[in-house]
C-alpha cells in the first residue's frame, strides 16, 4: 500500500508543480 | 487515509505560492519563454528546499496520516526533484538569453557565485543521502552532515535568490521569501535543538534488560516519575537516545516497539546486535536513562479495521512490530485470522518462539505460525530454505485472494516478496510493509 501511495503523491506533486511552472512562464511571456 | 489529502494540498499550495505571487505581481515581462521557465524552476526549487524541513522535522501533524515510512522517502524524492529543477534553472536562463558566461564565466556577481557553490553542495547532499548505505556511511555521521549541509544550502540559495531575483523587488514576494526562510529556520531549530532538549528533561528509565537469543535483547522502558507513557498503536516505532555513561555511544536510533499498548505502564523494544551501536545494546543496564521520541509509523492492523484475514511475514528481527500487533490482538481478543510466516537462519535465532506457540492455540486471534529456517540443523522438522515464490504460493494459497499482507524484512527481501506477491495476484494495495531502515 505504501509503495502505491508514495508513488501517487510524488507523481501528483511533481505533475502539478511542473504544469504550474509552465503556465506561469507562458503567462509572463505571452 | 483520512485527512491526508488536506496535508498534500497544503504542501502543494506552499510549493506553488511563489509562482502564483510572481504572476500576480509581475504579470508580464519581455524575456523569452525559456528564460521565464528557468526563472519559474528557480522559484519552485527554492520553495521545495524550504519545504524539505517540514517533511523531515517529524511533525506529528505532517506524519500522522502517512507515517515516516512515506514522509521520509517523499522528502528524498523531493530533494532529487529540487536538484533537477535547480540544475535546469541556470541552463534555461543561459539558453533563454543570459548567455553562456552565466555558466562558465568568471566575471560574475558574488550572488551568482553563491549559487555555483550551493548547487554542487545540493547535488552532493542528494547523492550521498540516496546512496548512503551503499557508500558505507554510518547513519549518525550522515545525519550530522545532512544537518549542516541542508541549512547551508538553504542559506546560500536564499541569499542568491534575494539578490539575483528580479521578481524579488516586489514586497509581497519579499515577505513570502522571508516567511519561507523563517519557517524553515524555526522548524529546523525546533527539530534539532528545542525538542531534543525538552524531551531530555523527562527521560524514560530502563527497568529490565532481557536476552532473547544470542544476539537479541529486549529493553523495557518505564515513563518518567509522575508521567504517563505515550499512547501508541501496535506496530509503531520510537526514536531512542540511550544515556548510559560508561563511554557507551550516545546516538539516536529508531527501534520498533515490541510490546502491546495494552501494557499501560511500560513499553519494550527488542533489538538485534547488528551494527556498531546495536552491538553495545547488551551492555545496557537497569536504571539507564533514555530520551524517547514516539510514536511513529502506521504498521498496525488497527489501520485496517476491515481486514479480518491477515498474513504476517517476518524476516529475523522484523518480527518485533508484528509481535506488537499479535500481542495487542491477544490482549484484546481481536477476531482476526492470522498466518505468520517467520523466517530465521537457525532455531536458536527464533525470537518469541514460546510465546508465539502459546498464542497459536487460541481462538481470538486464530494464529497459525510457520517457521522457515535458512540454515537448519538436521533434526529440524519444519520448512527450510529461502521464502521464495514456490513457498509463498504453497503456504499462502488460501490467502492470496483476499488477505492483507504485512511484511517486515530486510529491504531486498521485502522488494522481492512484493514482486512475487504481485505475480501471484496480490495487488500492492493489499500489501503493507515496514523497512528496517528509514
Amino acid at each position: 500500500m505504501e509503495f502505491l501511495y508514495l508513488d501517487r503523491v510524488t507523481g501528483l506533486v511533481i505533475f502539478y508543480s511542473l504544469i504550474t511552472a509552465l503556465a506561469a512562464a507562458l503567462l509572463r511571456t505571452y | 487515509m483520512p485527512s491526508a489529502p488536506s496535508r498534500i494540498l497544503a504542501y502543494l499550495a506552499l510549493l506553488l505560492l511563489p509562482l502564483v505571487v510572481m504572476v500576480v505581481t509581475h504579470p508580464f515581462n519581455p524575456d523569452t519563454f525559456i528564460y521565464n521557465l528557468g526563472r519559474c524552476f528557480g522559484l519552485l526549487g527554492f520553495a521545495i528546499l524550504m519545504g524539505q524541513v517540514i517533511l523531515a522535522a517529524r511533525l506529528r501533524w505532517v506524519e500522522k496520516p502517512f507515517g515516516l515510512n512515506i514522509t521520509f522517502p517523499f522528502h528524498r524524492r523531493m530533494g532529487v526533484f529540487a536538484a533537477l529543477l535547480l540544475i535546469m534553472h541556470p541552463l534555461l536562463l543561459a539558453l533563454g538569453g543570459a548567455g553562456w558566461p552565466l555558466l562558465i564565466g568568471l566575471r560574475i556577481d558574488w550572488f551568482i557565485w553563491l549559487a555555483k557553490v550551493a548547487l554542487p553542495l545540493l547535488l552532493i547532499n542528494v547523492f550521498v543521502s540516496i546512496r548512503r548505505a551503499s557508500l558505507g556511511i554510518k547513519f549518525e555521521k550522515w545525519r550530522q552532515c545532512h544537518g549542516l549541509l541542508g541549512p547551508t544550502i538553504i542559506l546560500l540559495v536564499f541569499l542568491h535568490s534575494w539578490n539575483a531575483g528580479a521578481d524579488l523587488t516586489a514586497v509581497s514576494l519579499q515577505v513570502l521569501w522571508v516567511g519561507l526562510l523563517a519557517l524553515a529556520v524555526l522548524l529546523f531549530g525546533y527539530h534539532r535543538l528545542i525538542r531534543p532538549w525538552w524531551l531530555s528533561r523527562y527521560p524514560y528509565r530502563v527497568v529490565e534488560v532481557r536476552q532473547e537469543s544470542p544476539a537479541v535483547w529486549t529493553l523495557k522502558f518505564s515513563p518518567p516519575p509522575g508521567k504517563k507513557r505515550f499512547d501508541f498503536m501496535p506496530g509503531q516505532f520510537q526514536f531512542v537516545t540511550l544515556l548510559r555513561g560508561r563511554d557507551l555511544p550516545v546516538e539516536e536510533h529508531h527501534f520498533t516497539i515490541s510490546s502491546s499498548p495494552t501494557d499501560s505502564d511500560f513499553h519494550t523494544s527488542t533489538i538485534k546486535a547488528s551494527g556498531d551501536f546495536t552491538a553495545t545494546i547488551g551492555q545496557t543496564r537497569v536504571g539507564d536513562l533514555a530520551v524517547v521520541h514516539a510514536p511513529f509509523g502506521r504498521f498496525s492492523y488497527l489501520v485496517h479495521p476491515n481486514a479480518r484475514e491477515l498474513v504476517f511475514i517476518a524476516g529475523g528481527i522484523g518480527i518485533t512490530p508484528l509481535m506488537s500487533n499479535l500481542r495487542h490482538m491477544w490482549d484484546t481478543g481481536a477476531d482476526r485470522r492470522v498466518l505468520l510466516l517467520y523466517s530465521n537462519k537457525s532455531e536458536a535465532d527464533i525470537v518469541f518462539k514460546e510465546e508465539l506457540d502459546g498464542m497459536a492455540g487460541g481462538e481470538k486471534p486464530q494464529l497459525q505460525v510457520v517457521h522457515i529456517l535458512t540454515r537448519p540443523n538436521s533434526a529440524w522438522p519444519g520448512e527450510t530454505g529461502r521464502l521464495d515464490r514456490e513457498k509463498l504460493a504453497r503456504l499462502c494459497s488460501a490467502h492470496l485472494a483476499h488477505s492483507t499482507f504485512f511484511l517486515c524484512c530486510p529491504p531486498p527481501m521485502t522488494q522481492s516478496l512484493v514482486t512475487i506477491l504481485n505475480d501471484l495476484g496480490v495487488p500492492t494495495s493489499r500489501i503493507s510493509y515496514e523497512y528496517f531502515s528509514l
